[in-house]
């Protein structure tokens, strides 16, 4: 099996098999493009810091782990999650948007929502950085017109 | 498997890496921005509702979240729960348009994310709650601006993409209200072609199928209700609702006649189960719709030959990955359908009292991979109010576990008029 090199933006360098290299697509295509004449090529990476590709790296060793079960490697993702905060995650969502480590976009996609699901307007606000653009007169028209009961157990 | 090696090899590498950096460069423009607007369509460029794109100038566009760039941020805010995206249109007015026009639920067609959410009306209210499917967050529909007849009047309910459809009938015919979601409001019609209560619904993506029931019917006896009268025709004919045209297409007629029967959707085919005929006899039969055969096939002995009160509900049946289930008022009991032996296996009891209103009022759906049911706990004695338990079936077990919910809202009344399970 061949592996290659992986390198952060921060020179960190990780050593990982094809398998595993190749849930990039990115990676996949470039391996496709230059062919299979070195075992010493060094993919740059530039817009990833090392410990998020180390993160990276983890998941997407577990998910060609063939001795795991499709539970357990469902288990370990959501343990995997529920420890990130939102800052690393959001550095999760854009580095496996960056090298199309889709199933890893998708969990931390969904991550990110769960958060912010069940949260107050002003609260998602917060987490999102968002600046409110209503008037106090249009959010409560908009309020109103929501006139949807509160979750209960918030109440 | 893999190693850190800090700042090692960076010399060794250096060659390599101008190469791969600029092969990357020129076949995968491996530069943040682009990646970011190339990994999602460009349908999020033109769509209504998103402001400007990041898509034509992706170093500088003035992303509201930092770090994130617009098409993250979709793709995160299109898994929010939709029961709970009137918080989502309370946070600014670019994410108000984001839910009105409907942008996120055409990401989540796209990135292939669906979630099940719960519509019921329960006895005593006025008005329709849609719940999330853990339940922990439940929402009120807008007041049906109907008229005093169809309030009162039996309701069946189903779904269809986006929107609940309720059929019933008012003091001037036999109506459908429509809820849509992506709007948040409630729409009269279309009439099916033939108007009917006591039917058989299924729901497939989209579109929904309805066949059998009883004709809506104008009576010339005007009995009642302006001459709308709930005639004594059992239909065997069908339709399919399709929801581009807003229209109801008819399908080919059934072998037989049927109401009160009930409706699933398992291997991709339109299934009717049980019910009476025109004289009232209990139908063991049951019957197959196949799209690409644009035809019926009948199932003698389907459900098992048991004396049935003349008062009881259609057959309680609900469909999790391919395997039909369905649970006897009479005894309680969950079953499962082998469909191979055309019999039918016990499942053990299912912890809500289905047998004192005959199976009326309860709830029995699929929801995801799991079964749902509402109604009066058998286990509890405060079962005045309603209960909601949840199990991951398996045909294979002897008995199944079910799981309580709490919803909250406990002063809702156990007797479940009616309810539907949404996945978009």
């Amino acid at each position: 099996m061949r592996t290659f090199q992986l390198k952060s933006s921060d020179n960190k360098i990780f050593k990982v098999s094809e398998e595993i290299a190749i849930q990039s697509a990115v990676i996949k295509n470039f391996l496709e493009d230059f062919g299979s004449d070195s075992d010493e090529i060094v993919i740059p990476l530039p817009n990833v810091r090392g410990r998020i590709l180390e993160m990276m790296i983890e998941w997407m060793v577990k998910h060609v782990d063939e001795e795991l079960t499709k539970e357990e490697v469902e288990d370990w993702e959501n343990k995997f999650m529920n420890d990130l905060n939102m800052e690393v995650t959001t550095e999760l969502v854009m580095a496996a948007n960056y090298l199309e480590v889709i199933g890893l976009l998708h969990r931390t996609c969904q991550s990110i929502a769960d958060h912010i699901s069940g949260k107050s307007p002003e609260e998602i606000r917060r987490i999102l950085n968002i600046t409110s653009d209503f008037t106090p007169e249009e959010e409560a028209e908009i309020r109103r017109q929501n006139g949807w009961v509160l979750n209960p157990s918030t109440n | 498997m893999f190693k850190g090696k800090g700042l090692e090899g960076e010399e060794q590498g250096i060659e390599s890496l101008c190469r791969c950096d600029s092969g990357l460069r020129k076949k995968k423009k491996m530069v943040y921005g682009d990646l970011v607007a190339r990994s999602s369509t460009p349908r999020l460029a033109g769509g209504s509702g998103v402001g400007e794109s990041s898509g034509s100038k992706p170093q500088d566009a003035d992303y509201s979240v930092p770090l994130l760039g617009d098409e993250l941020e979709l793709s995160i805010l299109a898994r929010f729960p939709q029961c709970e995206q009137w918080r989502l249109s309370c946070v600014s007015k670019r994410y108000l348009d984001l839910v009105k026009s409907g942008e996120l639920f055409a990401i989540r067609k796209e990135i292939g994310y669906k979630e099940a959410s719960v519509f019921m009306l329960a006895s005593g209210e006025s008005s329709w709650m849609m719940f999330d499917r853990t339940f922990r967050s439940c929402r009120r529909l807008p007041i049906l601006r109907s008229d005093a007849c169809f309030l009162d009047a039996d309701k069946e309910s189903l779904c269809a993409g986006t929107d609940l459809i309720v059929t019933g009938r008012e003091l001037t015919g036999a109506t459908i209200w429509r809820y849509q979601l992506i709007g948040n409001k409630w729409i009269k019609g279309p009439s099916m072609i033939s108007p009917r209560c006591l039917f058989a619904s299924a729901t497939c993506g989209a579109n929904a199928f309805v066949a059998g029931g009883i004709a809506l019917e104008f009576s010339s006896e005007g009995a009642f209700g302006m001459g709308m009268e709930y005639g004594q025709t059992v239909l065997n004919s069908a339709e399919k609702y399709n929801p581009e045209s807003l229209s109801w297409e008819p399908l080919p007629d059934m072998h037989r006649a049927r109401k009160k029967c009930s409706g699933c959707f398992m291997d991709d085919k339109f299934y009717v189960i049980g019910g009476r005929d025109r004289d009232g006899n209990h139908l063991t039969c049951g019957e197959i719709f196949d799209e690409k055969k644009n035809s019926w096939d009948l199932i003698e002995n389907m459900l098992e030959d048991a004396p049935i009160s003349t008062s009881q509900s259609p057959p309680l049946v609900a469909v999790v990955n391919n395997e039909l289930y369905s649970l006897e008022p009479s005894s309680n009991q969950l079953k499962v359908y082998l469909k191979d032996r055309n019999e039918w296996k016990n499942l053990g009891p299912v912890p809500v009292l289905s047998v004192v209103n005959k199976g009326w009022g309860v709830a029995f759906k699929s929801l995801g991979d799991e079964l749902l049911v509402i109604g009066s706990s058998s286990e509890s004695s405060t079962s005045n109010s309603m209960s909601i338990y949840t199990c991951i079936p398996d045909p294979r077990a002897e008995q199944l576990r079910w799981r309580r919910l709490y919803c909250g809202t406990n002063h809702l009344s156990p007797f479940i008029l009616n309810c539907c399970v949404m996945v978009a």
